[in-house]
């Protein structure tokens, strides 16, 4: 027995020993490894939907609204307030440098797979990927200049991870040549089938290219190569950079615009006759029938080309949109006195103008969007009456903003709450294409036709109840074609898509016109002057200012001076992430940071 | 790195040498032994009493010395015993008295008296894999007896831990039943992944933390702490040190215990939370603070100065306010509201017996914990059952089963617990109106408010969590010889957890009665598994089997042990949720909407272990020993051809007061001193699959009107095939001493700690799109040193007393780690993937300060010294500085004070650990305090309340209050108020002078008890009564300059739910 047990013990433990791999040979019970993956189209099609997560959400607001642009009158400290006043610093970390990268290894490492694929069936998803990867880089370029340009899935041990920047010429050919890919492979927005809309289109494709060539042409007619460092010792160089393309690029953006305006069956969003002349208010809110007193719903959309798609049901905002709308993008008095009168003239020129005596004086006879826009959201389209502004504190200088806003906000009508806000994000719509090339044509040729006016410039006045222009007008007023396309882009795009600051840096205008001081209200000569009940001075840190207005020089209130608003040429750019100027020494930081 | 390959082929190569001997002595040793034995056939019988009432003693240890062979006296204290050799030698041994070793010789029958054992160092205790005589022992372990977890107020027995033991720290963050965020340490850091300590109960590892936090603490007969090497011999996961649990055994008489406690909590320190006119009084401050410096104050809401100082003189009334319309502003501070007086329960019953032959314990517990939330239910319910029973099947085959379940309920408001409590919003606005309905927070009328805390916590949903889990383990084991034994072991747990949390719409109204807003807009109502990956539904095997041997030849004593041991751990998990969820009385996802989002969600997971262990124990004399260690581990966390590794620890003592020249001391009754090296593996870090590249999976949206989901897939992650197991290297020495016949007892241990290849993730450009896999590319070493002395003595015959002191420390420094020096302001915190290279995990980085601006000409100089940029604010904004601000040194010289003069200043953990014991008996009466604390501890604020005016719309902490600089106040604490942001953050963000020390020493336990015996009631006899009044945290001394208690979190938003003063009766009876 006993003898036994010697022998059986020495077994069991052999036994045992045999079964190691029951326990240390283990499968993932609940996920799926990736060499079983991307072998199907299907594989493919969910793959680059993924790419739709990665574009710039509601909770990006601050860059994507332009806080604290000249346009706005509201201060605060942070984020882009610091970045208007030139006192962004090199941070550690920056979420816009290596998101964009995180996305763009997805990107990267499904087109090495598309590579692998023997099927015909996957084209569109590539165009569609390629796409993304030109929307990513064009962000990075936007807000660093020339980057790393990385087009394979890298390993750790990839010597691109430490290479130097490239040009942003060289990422911008990039950006062209993924876009011509995507345009080829892409289907129009009519073959897109109505469960798929919100999917990248042929039109959106050609449609972002232009804005992208116009971008660059711009920059490198009024920027040059002045922010690029020498490649050396700061900067990312200007190797590539060609003059000649100004106008080759400027030539094909008007062209693809144009296809887009013939071919893409888009039409501008125009209910003012069911809206009391609010469309382009109700046009950034718009959701089920509930969301407008004309119960029109996403369907009757035609004119957004490319947006971040959200649903009720499945894809709320979930960050407080209507409440940080109302407070971060109140217009400056530059923004509000940029609106023309209804008679298409400045208000400086426009006997229609009736002045700031009273407040809702500078409303009357004024394009739409004033209306639309900068009405209290609690009565939308309500002019605010003596009495309704109160200047009673920094952020409260005279004005209120509603665009963005869901519908009665704020009361207990609200369509929406905070944060379940579920409209799309517009990032390119047809009154941007007819305002690019509108802009292309001009840059190009330094005039536009009276038929180019009408076909593009003249639609977006139309829909905000201001006469078109023609050369003969511009001239009768004394008015210039340059600034008409700048103002009516300006408007049109206000608080949308990043649009200010990247439209001034690219005019080359931007340490002028950030520079300058922000006023709000005119208080010469108007109802609030000496008025306790409706203006208390004590309340401002920055007090009165004579300033140009529609009536000529008056004092208005300053909400910031121009002596703390210290852009320069300097910041066009963003800084780099000291992390990563830290691990890679090829990886110069920009100038001036 | 070479070098450090070479050595482990060594290692290699030395363990399997040991195993072939381990193998062959087995085998030989043990067919010898099985010899000898069947020599002598002599029965030996006997009975043990006590010394002090020489009555029989129950359950009394009696064996042969040098082999496994023995019994236990009956209930009478009888026992008999065969086969014994007369040249064996019987060992008498129990609990708490002295043992006796008597040579068998001629005799037959065998009386011992056993005397009370009044030395500390003769106490058995648990090791790895067995038990050992903590006098010979050569590693570091520490052992809390039952003492520790009876009698005490409160009910788990992870808290009862605290302060105990040097070197184990016990940390919590709140009192919130089943949120206390119990956190153990052993020696410190061993990796930035930040590795746990494994718990094995009755030899079975712990499925989670929960296991041991869920235990009944009359269930627990001791606790041994395993620090350094002495823990390598559980390998594979035991680089965080080993608490290895033993629960309660039955023995003699069939005893009955029943014990109820009843306990009544109250608020310990209430953190700072204003009253209204605290909170305009510092509003008012700061305005006039301003005003005096020429800036235009940020009124906020509240517009003027007239308005601040209304609300400063408290005045409660309507206020007509420019932005919020008409409204009532009153006093309203939530805090006392909310939280109160709590009392809870605990009920015991444990029945337990045994015989020659067998032994059994059977016990259930309730405990309800209740936490200090006034105004809703806030409580952990917890029931336990175990049942214990060993019997000897055969004089060789003994058996012993375990079962253990627990079940835990919580149930608790789903959230508005947080800063919605105290930090976010001034204290004006009343949770209820003139009506009674909610008042929504900022009055509701022309700012539709859509907070209320007290609506929120009372009535906008709830989470409820079950959790139980089930035990089974049996272990048999067969004396194959007297010498050698076979053990083999099962053990199969299982968790089972039922989360669900539903938010429901609470209407808010302004005072008028009008409508504010809701608290949650959209509603749901979701269940699962849990809320996070620590729950689950969690099936856990475990299986060893081991040959354990032990023999003596003549000075030279000799054990060993060779084993395998396999666990296996699979996990479920699932999660569902529906929005649009109504209040009807019912919570089940049926009642959610399916109109809304649905939205469901599978999960699980797995990983196993398998190890070779052995243990080689060697004693010539008792005087000098050696232990010898070793394991082989694999782990299916690894790629193919990583699995394994082989670790081992080699640890030696010396008992000089054993040698001659120490033997007859007078002074010195105990000396010993100790060491050893020990390597230990861990996988913490990585996640089970972390070599496989997974393909996530999730879901975005498209369409029109009707949009619809679509899924979203990608698999864009670097896995390493290469990755291994961390490797912890530990360096030790001790010594334990006993003066005056032990007396005075104690010990001292020094280490190092070293994590050679530590998993961290690479640090590699960003442009790579994802993280670096984790690669053993780190280094960590860890430095520290335990103290533990004492006094105990008897005065008199019925006086003895008991005093003792603890203390610990580590210091830890990450010494390779590529690429980790990126350094951000204020807490570099490993959690957050900031590391440091060359300094600890959790560093601190902040601007230095020199002092306050004494006059306008110091500012001016300090601007015209400095470039303008960094930091510093604009000369003409209004942020520009004044007298009363801080001088913010410009450490490297540059002319600038940017992020580049942020330095060094210390980690966060806690430092100089300590815990203080005195008991005190006096005939039936028995008085036991307990005190614990930290001598230094580093924590910078964060949340709304870490600075004044960080933003006007947010509440505004009271303890600012009178301590800012102000023209007549120069020397005050903190720097002069203001309501600009900016300026607020030069003062107090990121700077050295608001670094806080939280060093405390508070009582954490106090027991005092009176004992009855042998008393009748009726007919029924009962041993014992004892009863108790217990307190628990009932006092502190504290260094704390900002009114948080010094346990509480950083996060000045998560610190509301307070901790509590406990108080306790209980009775209990021994039938």
């Amino acid at each position: 027995m006993k003898k036994i047990i010697h022998i059986i013990v020495p077994c069991m433990m052999v036994l045992f020993t045999s079964c190691e791999d029951k326990f240390i040979d283990l499968t993932p019970p609940a996920s799926i490894t990736d060499d079983v993956y991307y072998t199907e189209a299907e594989h493919f099609l969910t793959g680059s939907n993924r790419f739709y997560t990665n574009l710039i959400r509601w909770n990006d607001q601050g860059i994507y609204a332009d806080h604290g642009s000249d346009l706005v009158g509201y201060t605060e400290d942070g984020g882009m307030q610091e970045y208007s006043r030139g006192d962004t610093q090199a941070p550690a970390e920056d979420a816009y440098y290596s998101g964009p990268y995180t996305a763009i290894r997805d990107m990267n490492l499904l087109l090495a797979r598309a590579e692998a694929y023997e099927g015909n069936d996957i084209g569109e998803y590539v165009a569609a990927t390629k796409f993304h990867r030109a929307w990513q880089y064009f962000f990075l370029v936007q807000r660093f200049g020339g980057v790393p340009i990385v087009t394979e899935p890298l390993d750790v041990d990839s010597e691109e991870l430490f290479g130097a920047r490239n040009s942003r010429y060289e990422v911008v050919a990039q950006i062209l040549a993924d876009l011509d890919d995507a345009i080829a492979g892409l289907p129009t927005e009519q073959d897109i089938p109505g469960g798929d809309k919100g999917k990248i289109s042929k039109w959106a494709a050609m449609a972002f290219k232009a804005e992208v060539l116009l971008h660059e042409a711009t920059w490198m007619k009024y920027v040059g190569t002045s922010t690029d460092g020498d490649g050396s010792s700061t900067g990312a160089g200007s190797a590539g950079f060609s003059e000649a393309n100004i106008n080759t690029y400027l030539q094909e953006a008007a062209t693809l615009s144009k296809t887009v305006m013939d071919n893409g069956g888009y039409e501008l969003w125009d209910h003012n006759d069911d809206l009391d002349k609010l469309s382009s208010n109700f046009l950034f809110n718009l959701e089920d029938g509930g969301s407008n007193p004309a119960g029109l719903d996403k369907a009757t959309n035609k004119e957004f080309i490319f947006y971040n798609k959200y649903d009720f049901t499945f894809r709320q905002a979930g960050t407080l949109v209507s409440h940080v709308f109302e407070g971060r993008v109140k217009p400056s008095r530059k923004m509000v006195d940029m609106f023309l009168c209804d008679d298409g003239l400045p208000i400086d020129q426009s006997p229609k103008f009736q002045g700031y005596e009273n407040t809702p004086d500078e409303f009357q006879n004024r394009d739409y969007r004033m209306r639309a826009y900068f009405t209290y959201h609690k009565n939308l389209g309500e002019i605010p009456q003596n009495g309704d502004v109160l200047l009673s504190g920094t952020n409260n200088f005279g004005y209120f903003n509603s665009k963005f806003m869901s519908w009665k906000w704020g009361t207990d009508q609200a369509y929406r709450a905070t944060t379940t806000e579920a409209y799309d994000m517009p990032f390119i719509r047809l009154a941007e294409v007819y305002l690019t090339y509108a802009e292309a044509l001009y840059e190009l040729n330094g005039s536009l036709t009276d038929a180019q006016m009408a076909e593009s410039i003249n639609l977006v006045k139309a829909r905000a109840g201001l006469p078109g222009i023609t050369n003969a007008f511009l001239s009768a007023n004394n008015m210039d074609l340059k600034t008409e396309i700048r103002r009516e882009r300006t408007i049109e795009l206000f608080a949308e898509g990043g649009t200010r600051f990247n439209d001034l840096k690219r005019w080359g205008i931007a340490e002028q016109e950030l520079g300058e001081t922000i006023y709000g209200a005119v208080i010469e000569g108007t109802v609030y002057e000496d008025n306790i009940d409706l203006y208390d001075p004590s309340k401002y840190g920055y007090g009165e200012e004579s300033t140009m207005t529609g009536v000529g020089e008056r004092r208005c209130l300053i909400v910031q001076p121009s002596t703390i608003r210290n852009f320069t040429k300097d910041d066009y750019l963003f800084p780099l992430p000291t992390s990563q100027t830290g691990l890679n020494s090829s990886l110069r930081q920009n100038p001036g940071y | 790195m070479i070098k450090f390959q070479h050595y482990r082929r060594n290692l290699n190569r030395f363990l399997s040498l040991f195993w072939i001997i381990g193998f062959i002595t087995a085998g030989a040793i043990g067919t010898a032994g099985a010899a000898e034995a069947s020599k002598a056939a002599a029965r030996i019988t006997g009975k043990v009493v006590a010394s002090s009432d020489n009555k029989g003693m129950p359950g009394v240890n009696v064996l042969v010395k040098g082999s496994q062979k023995g019994t236990f006296t009956d209930s009478d204290g009888n026992y008999a015993i065969d086969n014994v050799d007369a040249n064996a030698i019987l060992v008498f041994s129990f609990i708490g008295f002295q043992s006796q070793e008597i040579q068998v010789g001629t005799q037959t029958i065998i009386n011992v008296t056993l005397a009370d054992d009044e030395r500390l160092l003769d106490e058995v205790i648990v090791v790895g894999y067995g038990t050992a005589k903590k006098e010979t022992l050569t590693g570091s372990v520490e052992q809390v007896s039952s003492e520790a977890f009876e009698d005490l107020a409160v009910g788990s027995p992870a808290l009862a831990l605290q302060g105990r033991t040097p070197g184990l720290v016990v940390s919590r963050t709140s009192s919130r039943p089943g949120d206390e965020g119990v956190n153990f340490q052993i020696r410190g850091a061993s990796s930035i992944n930040g590795i746990d300590p494994l718990i094995v109960i009755d030899g079975i590892p712990s499925i989670n933390s929960s296991t041991f936090n869920n235990m009944n603490p009359n269930d627990i007969e001791s606790i041994s702490v395993l620090k350094g090497g002495s823990a390598s011999v559980y390998g594979s996961r035991a680089a965080g040190g080993v608490i290895l649990v033993t629960t309660k055994k039955g023995s003699g008489d069939v005893k009955v215990e029943i014990s109820s406690v009843y306990r009544m909590g109250t608020v310990g320190i209430r953190p700072p939370s204003p009253t209204m006119s605290e909170y305009g009084q510092l509003y008012l401050a700061a305005v006039d603070e301003d005003l005096a410096s020429n800036k235009p104050p940020r009124y906020f809401f509240w517009s003027d100065r007239s308005t601040v100082e209304k609300i400063a003189s408290g005045y409660e009334g309507y206020y007509d306010l420019p932005i919020n319309g008409n409204i009532w502003l009153g006093n309203s501070a939530k805090f006392d509201e909310m939280f109160g007086n709590s009392t809870s329960t605990q009920q015991n019953i444990s029945v337990s017996g045994g015989t020659a032959k067998s032994n059994y314990r059977v016990s259930a517990g309730y405990d309800k914990n209740v936490g200090g939330l006034k105004v809703a239910d806030d409580t952990a319910d917890k029931y336990n059952f175990s049942a214990n029973y060993g019997i000897d099947i055969t004089d060789r085959l003994n058996l012993n089963t375990n079962i253990t379940y627990f079940h835990n309920s919580f149930s608790g408001p789903a959230a508005g617990l947080a800063r919605e409590a105290a930090t976010w919003d001034a204290p004006l606005f009343p949770t209820y109106n003139d009506d009674g309905q909610y008042y929504a927070n900022f009055g509701g009328v022309n700012i539709t408010g859509d907070r209320n805390a007290i609506a929120q916590v009372k009535d906008a949903g709830r989470e409820n969590l079950k959790r139980e889990q089930f035990k089974i383990s049996t272990q048999a084991t067969y004396d194959i010889t007297d010498h050698l034994s076979v053990t083999g072991s099962y053990a199969l747990s299982k968790q089972n957890s039922v989360w669900q949390r539903y938010a429901v719409t609470v209407p808010l109204y302004s005072w008028q009665g009008g409508f504010s807003n809701n608290i949650n807009n959209t509603t749901f109502i979701e269940e699962g598994t849990g809320p996070n990956g620590v729950d689950g539904n969690i099936t856990y095997n475990n299986y060893k089997g081991f040959l354990n041997y032990t023999n003596s030849f003549g000075d030279h004593n000799v054990s060993g042990m060779v084993g395998i041991e396999a666990e296996k751990s699979v996990i479920d998990e699932y999660y569902m949720r529906r929005n649009g969820f109504v209040d009807y009385g019912v919570y089940d996802l049926n009642i959610g909407a399916t109109d809304q989002l649905v939205t469901t969600s599978g999960g699980g997971n797995t990983w196993g272990f398998f190890g070779y262990i052995g243990r080689l124990n060697y004693d010539y004399k008792g005087k000098y020993l050696f232990e010898l260690q070793g394991r082989r581990d694999g782990s299916s966390r690894f790629a193919e051809g990583s699995k394994w590794s082989n670790y081992g620890s080699v640890s030696a003592g010396w008992i000089l007061s054993r040698e001659d020249f120490l033997v007859d001391s007078d002074l010195i009754s105990f000396l010993k001193i100790r060491g050893g090296y020990g390597e230990l593996g861990s996988t913490s870090g990585i996640g089970n699959f972390g070599y496989l590249s997974t393909v996530g999976f999730g879901t975005t949206v498209f369409g029109q009107t009707n949009a619809a989901q679509q899924a979203t897939s990608s698999a864009s992650s670097l896995f390493s095939s290469t990755t291994t197991w961390e490797r912890i290297a530990t360096t030790e020495i001790g010594v334990d001493f006993g003066l005056l016949q032990d007396k005075v007892f104690g010990s001292f241990d020094l280490f190092q700690k070293k994590n050679i290849g530590m998993l961290v993730r690479g640090i590699l450009p960003q442009t790579l799109g994802t993280a670096a896999p984790y690669t053993n590319i780190g280094t960590l070493e860890t430095n520290g040193w335990e103290a533990m002395i004492g006094y105990r003595d008897k005065i008199g015959k019925d006086l003895s007393f008991t005093v003792s002191a603890n203390m610990s420390d580590t210091r830890n420094e990450i010494t390779k780690y590529d690429g980790a020096q990126s350094i951000v302001e204020n807490l570099n915190a490993a959690d957050a993937g900031r590391n440091i290279l060359g300094k600890p995990i959790n560093s601190f980085y902040l601007w230095e300060t020199d002092g306050y601006f004494g006059s306008q000409e110091e500012v001016d100089a300090y601007y015209n010294s400095l470039n303008a940029g960094g930091i510093l604010p604009s000369q003409t904004s209004n942020d520009a500085l004044r007298p009363g601000d801080m001088r913010v040194v410009d450490s490297n010289g540059d002319g600038t004070i940017n992020t580049d003069d942020l330095t060094y200043h210390g980690d966060n953990a806690t430092h100089y650990v300590y815990g203080l014991n005195f008991d005190i008996k006096y005939k039936n009466f028995d008085l036991s305090s307990f005190f614990q604390g930290v001598i230094n501890q580093q924590i910078y604020r964060t949340g709304y309340f870490a600075q004044p005016f960080q933003a006007e719309w947010q509440n505004q902490s009271n303890t600012w209050l009178g301590r800012t600089w102000t023209e007549d106040n120069t020397d005050a604490e903190f720097p002069r108020l203001t309501t600009q942001r900016g300026l607020s953050s030069w003062n107090y963000r990121s700077k050295d002078h608001i670094l806080q020390n939280n060093r405390y020493l508070r009582l954490k336990s106090l027991i005092l008890g009176y004992n009855i015996k042998n008393v009748k009631v009726g007919n029924s006899a009962i041993d014992n009564i004892r009863i108790y009044l217990s307190g628990n945290d009932l006092f502190e001394f504290t260094s704390v300059k900002d009114g948080y208690d010094p346990e509480f979190r950083a996060s000045t938003n998560e610190s509301v739910y307070p901790f509590m003063r406990t108080w306790a009766v209980g009775l209990k009876l021994s039938l």
